[in-house]
């Protein structure tokens, strides 16, 4: 392991994900829904980004200016190359935190994401972040961070510990991490069939050992084989922001901020009675046992949380679009706790409204599928329906209108990455001001589309062109398709589907060429 | 001897308990079993000593010169009076960790103790610890240092967590803290919190802290700093000090039948790494609180050497040999000791003389006994409590007088409380049971009181002055007569089973 990593594994690239979290229309439902003001993000600042896939689709389809470092070469190389393409005028470095901290040269911001690396990098670049968001992020300014927490975190540490230790000092430095992960793991199993007694306590973590062979090796070496790895308390966390001055605003993913859908009535009530909010978050942590918390954090004005008024105003301001067909919405919400039914009688006539994928504002939906508990319910309801991923937050006309050039560039750029690569499934769209989520083959269909290819016959035609000599047999339910004929048909049928049914939808959304 | 009174140890303050693993007199036997070159003994030191029984009791009992502090000044100042009265020359100050290490008057030592302490003080006082350690210990010293540690603790972690940020904001400093949190977690419980669904053992661990004492968990859940340590961890904190791990200082950890099943020592044999082994096996036992030994600058010892070391060893009887029980506990099984090799043991130990392994590998080498085997039936034997070390005779003759001085400051003490319940033995160089009424026992037999009808009216003179009670199976007895009745009992059995055992371990003259 080479030092510049400063403990960091590297010889493996971090997984290609997006995290809507990082966008700050995402950003700006949750904080309205929390009734906490949300800034106008002129510049935004993403530490640590990986592939750095967020913050290119969020520059280039949103209105922000996005800064960024990321200490892993080829990662900040793909990454600025990305940038390059979209012509999104994003600054994305290949600097240590310590260096790209320490720059003179960078403006102050608006929002900050720090997305899962908090919890795997030192004490020392902990301090470093922390100082950083202390300095740069302006009064008013939204921090996201994600992290590894407590209690979820905490019965593994002593597995991770195991784990990477085994790694470190019983494999050779050099034989390659991937290799490493698997002579840690082929431990973990012996290990395992010796029925050590900490496992025998705690048989859900037997079971999570267990669970490991199955997961992505890329996501196993980040997240299980760096040099640090320390999962923090909620209550850790707030005095840690607190001193540098920051607030708690609210969690990042939707579903989370709803007590409803996670918890208990009797777990309700016992909330209800703790007035102090970091500990009723660390309380409400135990009660969902949360391994992972994504938050929103807010520059201290001393009064985050604005007046009823302000509120409403708030909310009836934020635009929403519906990103999925009709036909695919299920009125279901599954959280880690419950599986519920939403209310027929009251989504039918906003989803049938929103159907068209026409951006709305929520003070339009209001006036136009008006609900007995008022706008509150109503923004509830929205709320739930981005949760799920059936909404998302929508851009003004002007910023959409700016937006679509640069997004053009970037998903073509990605299209043509998935020729000959399966890893990134997200797309940008100026509509949403982020990423959708879009599979290859239907990324080959929009390839083909931008390449003036029209209909499902020349659609499947093309992407066989690309996909037959790479020997990647295409999949019908799972099962590997083994004839040239089969995979054209599955291509095929594929085209159909996308042509009938998703093709005007990512024309409104801004990802596929119109005729 | 634990627990020939059964209920009495219970109810021992926490923070008057006796540790003999802190003796450095035992460093001794745990280096010979692990192949290790012991080191001397002369200078010992005790970095947060408590209420200083152990230091007082190990200052008096042997030739060892002890310095250390506490930070508390009413422990600090109860364990001088004890090194004064009993003249045996321990250095105890109430100085910060700070003040104390920064100290340019201190000796090198050649034995440092840390027991306990580390994961309730701050990052900057571990710093210290280490730094200390370093500097003051002799090459060839060793270190004792416990700790809680993981596996065992990390899913209470949270749980601390919860306790500490409750009382931070939810209650009163002045109010009864510890009660309002733990009816909190009830009422938490009650709600079946997801976390605790899935780790059912923490839920019940969370419940059973009702029944501790609270000066227990205000140390142990309460305080401000408080982090369990990986033994990885403390690895490479400690080779910054440049000290080594060398072998556990509980006897029954040596013991590898008694810890893990065989796949598990199985598998800990593939592991050529020390320091992972140790880290594996802590995760085989679920290991909740170590105490070790550390060394500066490890020596192995050669096969003839271990095996002179091991016959070295000098140990003697401290319970009646018909009150030892053939069984042991370990973490991974429940066993038989096998009868033919403990019988004869404790048919030559039942002098209450110390031996040394040696002479017992003689005496028994008729009966087909190895030395591997005896030494090995020490450590268990020691391990159950019912053996102890003994020191060289010209060691016990030089410790003899203070600890006889210290002892009857403690009988004094133990006239009107019942809060420490050893007695320092020179034989031993170490503290040895004794509960209040075997300590008024003794007092009796040291001023001429002989029998059992007299020993147990001095006992109930003393007690019944005080409105004090004894119990009996853990119920406290209010009528006299009954009082009366079981203090007869206990005297009986003070004078056939033990008053010769004391005598013998020369705890008075």
């Amino acid at each position: 392991m080479t030092q510049w990593t400063g403990g960091y594994v590297e010889g493996i690239d971090y997984t290609h994900g997006y995290y809507r979290e990082l966008g700050p229309l995402h950003a700006a439902m949750a904080l309205a829904h929390a009734g906490v003001r949300m800034p106008a993000v002129g510049n935004a600042c993403e530490l640590g980004f990986g592939q750095g896939l967020s913050t290119n689709i969020h520059a280039a389809a949103g209105s922000a200016a996005w800064y960024g470092t990321d200490f892993n070469p080829s990662q900040a190389g793909f990454a600025a190359r990305l940038a390059q393409a979209a012509g999104s005028g994003a600054q994305l470095l290949n600097q240590s935190f310590a260096d790209y901290c320490a720059r003179p040269d960078l403006p102050d911001f608006d929002f900050i994401a720090l997305h899962g690396i908090w919890s795997w990098v030192s004490l020392d670049n902990r301090a470093l972040l922390r100082d950083f968001v202390q300095r740069k992020l302006k009064p008013g300014g939204v921090l996201y961070l994600s992290y590894n927490c407590h209690p979820g975190g905490a019965p593994m540490v002593p597995v991770r510990d195991l784990l990477s230790g085994y790694a470190a000092r019983m494999t050779a430095p050099d034989a390659g991490i991937d290799q490493r992960i698997d002579a840690a793991l082929a431990f973990a199993d012996k290990l395992l069939a010796t029925r050590p007694a900490y496992l025998e306590a705690h048989p859900q973590l037997a079971e999570r050992l267990a669970g490991l062979q199955q997961q992505d090796r890329r996501y196993l070496a980040h997240e299980y084989f760096n040099q640090d790895w320390q999962p923090v308390s909620f209550a850790e966390q707030a005095a840690t922001l607190g001193a540098a001055g920051l607030e708690f605003a609210c969690s990042a993913h939707h579903l989370d901020q709803i007590g409803l859908l996670n918890l208990s009535a009797p777990q309700r009530a016992l909330l209800a009675q703790l007035p102090d909010p970091v500990l009723c978050q660390g309380v409400r942590d135990l009660m969902m046992n949360q391994n992972f918390r994504r938050d929103y954090w807010v520059k201290g004005s001393g009064q985050p949380r604005i007046d009823p008024a302000e509120h409403d105003a708030a909310l009836r301001g934020l635009r929403v679009v519906m990103v999925m067909p009709r036909a695919d919405v299920d009125l279901r919400v599954r959280t880690s706790t419950f599986d519920i039914a939403l209310n027929q009688a009251m989504y039918t006539p906003l989803l049938d409204l929103l159907q068209d994928h026409q951006p709305r504002t929520v003070a339009e939906l209001e006036h136009a599928v008006p609900m007995r508990g008022g706008l509150r319910q109503l923004y509830e309801a929205i709320f739930i329906l981005c949760g799920t991923g059936v909404l998302a937050p929508a851009q003004a006309p002007a910023a959409v209108a700016a937006a679509r050039a640069a997004c053009r560039r970037l998903n073509l750029a990605l299209f043509d990455r998935a020729r000959s690569s399966d890893d990134i499934n997200y797309l940008a769209s100026p509509v949403v001001g982020g990423g959708l989520p879009m599979p290859r083959i239907p990324q080959l269909f929009l390839l083909a589309q931008a390449q003036g290819v029209r209909g499902a016959a020349a659609w499947s035609e093309f992407a066989w062109a690309i996909l037959a000599g790479q020997q990647l047999p295409l999949q019908r339910d799972g099962q590997p398709l083994s004839t040239d004929a089969d995979q054209l048909a599955e291509l095929r049928r594929k085209a159909d589907i996308f042509e009938r049914a998703y093709l005007a939808m990512y024309q409104l959304l801004g990802i596929a060429d119109t005729a | 001897m634990t627990d020939w009174t059964g209920g009495y140890i219970a109810e021992i303050n926490y923070t008057h308990g006796y540790y003999q693993e802190l003796s450095p007199l035992r460093i001794a036997m745990a280096f010979a079993s692990a192949g290790l070159q012991a080191p001397a003994n002369g200078v010992a030191c005790a970095l947060g000593f408590g209420q200083g029984i152990a230091a007082n009791l190990h200052a008096a009992a042997s030739v060892t010169r002890w310095h250390g502090t506490d930070l508390n000044p009413a422990q600090a100042a109860f364990a001088r009076d004890l090194a004064q009265v009993s003249g045996n020359g321990a250095q105890l100050v109430d100085q910060s960790l700070a003040e104390f290490v920064g100290r340019d008057d201190l000796p090198d030592f050649d034995y440092i103790c840390v027991h306990g302490i580390w994961c309730r003080v701050s990052p900057e006082n571990q710093a210290l610890i280490v730094d200390f350690v370093r500097r003051k210990l002799k090459v060839g010293g060793v270190l004792y240092i416990s700790y809680h540690c993981q596996p065992g603790w990390a899913p209470m972690v949270p749980v601390r967590g919860l306790l500490t940020s409750y009382t931070n904001t939810m209650t009163a400093p002045g109010a009864q803290r510890i009660d309002s949190a733990l009816d909190f977690t009830d009422r938490l419980l009650e709600t079946t919190p997801a976390y605790f669904a899935a780790y059912p053992r923490v839920a019940e661990r969370l419940q059973s802290l009702r029944a501790q004492n609270n000066q227990y968990l205000v140390h142990e859940y309460f305080s401000r700093d408080w982090q369990p340590a990986s033994f990885a961890e403390m690895a490479a904190i400690l080779g910054v000090a440049k000290l080594t791990y060398a072998c556990p200082a509980r006897y029954l950890d040596h013991i590898v039948e008694l810890n893990l099943s065989r796949s598990q020592h199985a598998l800990l044999a593939e592991l050529t790494d020390p320091m992972l082994a140790e880290s594996v096996r802590d995760f085989m036992v679920n290991q909740h609180f170590r105490a070790d030994y550390w060394v500066k600058g490890a020596r192995a010892l050669s096969l003839l050497e271990k095996a002179e070391a091991m016959r070295r060893q000098r140990v003697v009887l401290v319970a009646p040999p018909h009150l030892f029980a053939l069984t042991i506990t370990g973490r991974a099984i429940e066993g038989q000791l096998s009868a033919a090799i403990y019988v004869p043991l404790l048919q030559l130990l039942a002098d209450y003389q110390p031996h040394t392994v040696g002479e017992l590998e003689e005496a028994l080498a008729d009966q087909g006994l190895n030395l591997v085997q005896i030494f090995e039936a020490m450590l268990v034997m020691i391990g159950k409590g019912n053996l102890m070390l003994a020191q060289e005779p010209a060691a016990i003759e030089a410790a003899t007088a203070t600890a006889q001085r210290l002892n009857l400051a403690l009988f004094e003490h133990a006239r009107s409380r019942e809060d420490i319940a050893f007695v320092a033995s020179p034989v031993l160089g170490a503290g040895v049971s004794a509960p209040r009424i075997v300590q008024l026992f003794l007092l009796a037999h040291v001023e001429g009181v002989r029998g059992v009808a007299a020993l147990t009216d001095f006992v109930w003179e003393t007690l019944s002055l005080q409105d004090h009670r004894v119990a009996k199976d853990g119920v406290r007895l209010d009528a006299p007569a009954d009082s009366i009745a079981e203090i007869t009992v206990q005297a009986e059995r003070f004078e056939t089973d033990f008053l010769a055992i004391y005598l013998a371990l020369r705890v008075i003259a």
